[in-house]
C-alpha cells in the first residue's frame, strides 16, 4: 500500500539531520540555543518553566489576597445598607448602575427622585445591566463558576440576590413587568465557530416568583400584514410590558432590518406594528413608546432617539440629543425620559434626561451612572 | 502534566513497536507541545474576552462585535507573506517562533492597553496575525521532520495535543477567576507564561529543518507559489479541500439544528463543542496511523462520508438525547480524519522548497470556502428550513465526494 521511496517529492534528505545535529542552521537569531548541549537545553528550560510557574503562581496568590477584603466585609456594616435602602425605596427614587471606576464598578446604586444626583446607597451586587420593580430586580452579572461565565441574578426587594439563572452569553436588556410578574432579558449568544464571528440575541421570559424561563420569544408566532412571518434569522431584543403585564413590545431583527413588534405573553403570538425600532420603552400613561431608531447622519450610521404616538403612529425625532444613544430609555414620566451615554474615548457612563416635547438641551441627570429605573411607591 | 506522562507513555510504548523509526520525531511532538501551551493560553484569553470587555472595560456589545470580527479576519492576510518568507529563508522554525512570539506578548499588552478600545482591537488583530504567520511553517515543520510514510501520525499527533490544549485553556481561565473573582490582569499574566512556556519549548527543542534536498537559493516567490496550483497533484488537493469545505455546514449552524431537533436547552452548546473535541483529541493520532497504514486518501474520503451520515442523521434519527452521542462522535471522527489527513495529503503532493507556501495556499483556500459555506448556509436556511438547507448541503457534499474521489486518485503526485 505504502511507497515511501521513488517518489518525486520525497522528504527523505529532510530527515538527514539527527536529532542531536549540532550547528545545524548556524548564524541564525536563535543559534545560540543549537550550540547547547542537549543536557543544558533541558536545564534551561527546566529554569524557564520553573520562573513561569512562579509568575503565575504569584499572580494567582497576589489576586487572591486583593480579592479577600471585599469577601469579608463587615456584617455591621450590611446590616446599615440594607436599612439605608429600605428607607430610599419607601420614597420616589432611581436605582441604577454605579459607574465610578474602582472595585465597585457596576455596583447597584440608590438615590432619592429628589437628589439624584446626591449621595447615593449602594447593594453589593455587581451587574451588567440592571432593571428593578417595586419588590424585584433583575441583575444581569457575570459568574466565575465552572457552569458558564455569564449568570442573572433575582433580587428581592432589599436588592439582594434571590434566585440565579444562567444566561446563554453577554448581558445586554432587562425589564420587568409593572405587577413584577414577568421578567425579561436579552443577551448576546456569539458564535463560537471559526468562521462566523456574527452576533444573535436571545430574549427570555422569567416567572420572577422563582426565577425559572417560561418561554423564549423566538419561539413566539409572529404576523406580519395579517400572514404568518417567520424566519431562522429572528432576533429579539429590548421587551418593554404594557401596564397589563401581558402585553408588550420588542424588536424583531431580519434580513437586515428591524421591526417594532406588539406581543401577548399569555398567546404566546406577536405582531409587526413598525420599522426601524430599536430597544422600545413604553410609557407610564401607555400612550407613547420612546427607542432609538438608525439614521444616517453626514453619511454615518447611528442611532436617534425617537418617539410614536401609538394613538396616530406619528414618530417624532428628538432632535435636541443629537449624540449616538446605545441604551433602552427609561420614563422619568410621561413627559421625560432617562437614558445612559458615555463621551467618546470614556469608560464611565452618565444619565441624562431629555424632555419629549423637544424643547430643551439634554440635561445630565447623574454622573457616573447607568441603567436606571424610576420607582414610584 | 497528565497529557505528557500520557505522551511519554504513548512514546515508549510505539518506540516498542517498531525499533527502527520512533512513532513520530522529537520534533512533532515538541511542536505539538508547544501548541498545546500556546493553546492554553489563547483559549484562556478568548474565554474571558467578551466578559473583560463588557464587564471590566465597560465597553458597549457593538464595539465588542466589531473587536471580534478584526479576531477572526486578521489572520488570513498575513498567511501566505509568512509561508513564502518560511520557503525562501528555509527558516521555518524562525519563522514559526515569530509568530508565536507576536501572539505572546500580546498578552501583557492588553493589560498594559487599559481600556483604550483602539489599542485592544489593534493588539487583539495582532495577535490573530501571529497565527496566521506561525500555522503554515508549524505545519511545514511538522512535514520535514517526519518520514512520508508516517505523515497522518504526525499530523495526527499534533493535533491532539493542539486540542487537548485548546480544551484546557478555558478550564485554566475559569480556575483563576473562580480562585479570585474579577482578576482579569492575572488571567493574562498566567495566559502570558503558558505562551512563554510553548515559545521556550520551540525555541530549545525543536530543530529546523531544511530540505536537503533542494538547492537553496531556488526563487521562492508569490509566482513561484501560485505556480503550485498548476502541479495537477496539488491543484486537485486545492480543488477537493475547497469544493469540500464549501458543502462543509458549519459547526455552529450545525448545532443550532440539532438544537432544534432535539429541543435542547441553549447551555448545551458548550458541551456540544467539548464532546466534538474531546473525540478529535482522543482519535486525531489513532486515525493519523490508520491513515498512514490504509491510506491517507481512503481516510479523507472517509471522514467526509461520515460527515454525509452525520447530517443525514440529522435528519432522520429520532429527536432524543442519546442521538446527541451519535452526531458528536461522527463530528469528532470527522475532524480526526480530514484535518491533520490533509496536511499530510498535500505534504506529498508539494515539493519541500515550496511546503510552507503550498500549505498556506491550501489552508487559505478551505478557510474561504468555508466563510463562504456559512453564508450560503444562511440565506438557505433562510429562504428554505433546516431540512431543506441540510438536504441541500448533503447533496452538495455527495457531490463533492464524487468529485473529491476522481481528482484525488486520478491525479499523479499524491502518495496515498
Amino acid at each position: 500500500m505504502k511507497s515511501p521511496n521513488g517518489n518525486h517529492l520525497s522528504v527523505r534528505g529532510a530527515l538527514q539531520p539527527s536529532d542531536g545535529d549540532p550547528l545545524h542552521g548556524a548564524g541564525s537569531p536563535i543559534a545560540a540555543t543549537k550550540r547547547l548541549r542537549p543536557g543544558a537545553r533541558g536545564a534551561l528550560f527546566a529554569l524557564i518553566a520553573a520562573l513561569c510557574l512562579g509568575v503565575a503562581a504569584t499572580a494567582v496568590v497576589l489576586a487572591v489576597g486583593r480579592s479577600e477584603p471585599r469577601a469579608s466585609a463587615g456584617e455591621s456594616a450590611q446590616q446599615a445598607s440594607r436599612q439605608t435602602i429600605a428607607a430610599i425605596r419607601q420614597r420616589p427614587h432611581i436605582v441604577f448602575r454605579h459607574m465610578g471606576m474602582g472595585d465597585d464598578f457596576g455596583t447597584i446604586a440608590l438615590a432619592p427622585l429628589s437628589a439624584p444626583a446626591g449621595s447615593r446607597a449602594r447593594a453589593d451586587a455587581q451587574c451588567a445591566r440592571l432593571y428593578v420593580s417595586a419588590d424585584r430586580g433583575i441583575c444581569l452579572g457575570g459568574s466565575y463558576a465552572l457552569g458558564g461565565l455569564y449568570r442573572g441574578y433575582v433580587l428581592d426587594r432589599d436588592l439582594q440576590p434571590q434566585h440565579s439563572f444562567p444566561l446563554t452569553g453577554l448581558p445586554s436588556r432587562a425589564r420587568i413587568s409593572p405587577d413584577g410578574r414577568y421578567g425579561s432579558v436579552t443577551v448576546f449568544v456569539t458564535g463560537h465557530s471559526y468562521a462566523d464571528g456574527a452576533f444573535s440575541t436571545e430574549t427570555t421570559l422569567l416567572d420572577m416568583a422563582s426565577g425559572t424561563t417560561i418561554g423564549h420569544l423566538e419561539q413566539f408566532s409572529v404576523e406580519r400584514d395579517g400572514a404568518p412571518f417567520w424566519s431562522i434569522d429572528f432576533n429579539f431584543w429590548g421587551v418593554t410590558f404594557a401596564r397589563d403585564s401581558n402585553r408588550f413590545y420588542a424588536t424583531l431583527a431580519s434580513g437586515g432590518k428591524t421591526y417594532l413588534v406588539e406581543g401577548d405573553v399569555a398567546e404566546r403570538r406577536a405582531r409587526v406594528l413598525h420599522e426601524n425600532v430599536e430597544c422600545p420603552s413604553l410609557s407610564p400613561d401607555n400612550e407613547r413608546l420612546a427607542y432609538k431608531k438608525r439614521v444616517e447622519r453626514d453619511g454615518v450610521s447611528q442611532w436617534q432617539l425617537s418617539v410614536l404616538d401609538l394613538a396616530t403612529m406619528v414618530e417624532t425625532e428628538l432632535a435636541a440629543e443629537t449624540r449616538n444613544i446605545d441604551d433602552q430609555v427609561e420614563w422619568l414620566d410621561d413627559q421625560h425620559i432617562l437614558y445612559a451615554s458615555r463621551d467618546p474615548g470614556q469608560v464611565s457612563e452618565h444619565i441624562w434626561m431629555l424632555a419629549i416635547d423637544g424643547g430643551d438641551r439634554p440635561r445630565l441627570l447623574i454622573p457616573d451612572a447607568a441603567s436606571p429605573t424610576v420607582i414610584r411607591p | 502534566m497528565y497529557q505528557i506522562e500520557n505522551l511519554g507513555k504513548l512514546l515508549k510504548s510505539r518506540r516498542a513497536a517498531s525499533a527502527s523509526w520512533p512513532a513520530v520525531s522529537r520534533n512533532v511532538v515538541f511542536l505539538g507541545l508547544t501548541s498545546l501551551f500556546t493553546d492554553i493560553s489563547s483559549e484562556m484569553v478568548s474565554t474571558v474576552l467578551p466578559l473583560y470587555l463588557v464587564f471590566a472595560l465597560g465597553m458597549a456589545p457593538l464595539q465588542f462585535g466589531i473587536i471580534d470580527g478584526l479576531y477572526q479576519g486578521a489572520s488570513a492576510l498575513v498567511r501566505l507573506a509568512a509561508g513564502i518568507t518560511a520557503d525562501r529563508w528555509r527558516r521555518y522554525k524562525e519563522v514559526a517562533l515569530a509568530g508565536y512570539a507576536l501572539s505572546a506578548v500580546c498578552k501583557p499588552a492588553l493589560i498594559l492597553a487599559g481600556s483604550a478600545w483602539p489599542v485592544i482591537a489593534a493588539i487583539i488583530a495582532l495577535d490573530r496575525a501571529g497565527k496566521g504567520i506561525r500555522t503554515s511553517p508549524r505545519d511545514a515543520l511538522i512535514s520535514l521532520s517526519s518520514p512520508p510514510q508516517r505523515l497522518g501520525t504526525a499530523f495526527g499527533v499534533h493535533r491532539a495535543l493542539d486540542t487537548c490544549g485548546a480544551m484546557l485553556g478555558p478550564l485554566a481561565a475559569f480556575g483563576v477567576l473562580a480562585l479570585a473573582p474579577g482578576a482579569f490582569d492575572t488571567v493574562f499574566v498566567v495566559s502570558f507564561c503558558a505562551a512563554l512556556l510553548g515559545l521556550s519549548l520551540l525555541a530549545l527543542f525543536v530543530e529546523n529543518r531544511p530540505p536537503a534536498g533542494a538547492p537553496p537559493q531556488t526563487a521562492v516567490s508569490l509566482k513561484a507559489a501560485a505556480g503550485l496550483l498548476g502541479k495537477p497533484g496539488f491543484r486537485g488537493l486545492v480543488l477537493a479541500g475547497a469544493l469540500l469545505s464549501l458543502a462543509t455546514v458549519s459547526d455552529s449552524f450545525l448545532y443550532i439544528g440539532l438544537q432544534r431537533r432535539l429541543q435542547l436547552d441553549a447551555h448545551f452548546f458548550p458541551l456540544l463543542y467539548v464532546g466534538t473535541a474531546l473525540v478529535y483529541m482522543l482519535l486525531a493520532a489513532p486515525v493519523g496511523r490508520l491513515a498512514d497504514g490504509i491510506g491517507r486518501k481512503t481516510v479523507f474520503v472517509g471522514g467526509y462520508t461520515l460527515l454525509l451520515i452525520a447530517y443525514l442523521a440529522l435528519m432522520l434519527l429520532p429527536p432524543v438525547l442519546p442521538s446527541l452521542f451519535v452526531y458528536v462522535v461522527l463530528l469528532g471522527l470527522f475532524y480526526a480524519a480530514t484535518d491533520g489527513v490533509l496536511m499530510a495529503l498535500a505534504s506529498t503532493a508539494l515539493p519541500a522548497g515550496l511546503r510552507t507556501s503550498g500549505l498556506a495556499l491550501l489552508t487559505t483556500a478551505t478557510a474561504l470556502a468555508r466563510l463562504l459555506s456559512s453564508v450560503l448556509f444562511g440565506l438557505l436556511w433562510t429562504w428554505l428550513d433546516v431540512q431543506g438547507a441540510v438536504l441541500l448541503f448533503s447533496a452538495a457534499l455527495a457531490t463533492a465526494l464524487v468529485a473529491t474521489v476522481g481528482m484525488l486518485y486520478r491525479a499523479q503526485g499524491i502518495e496515498p
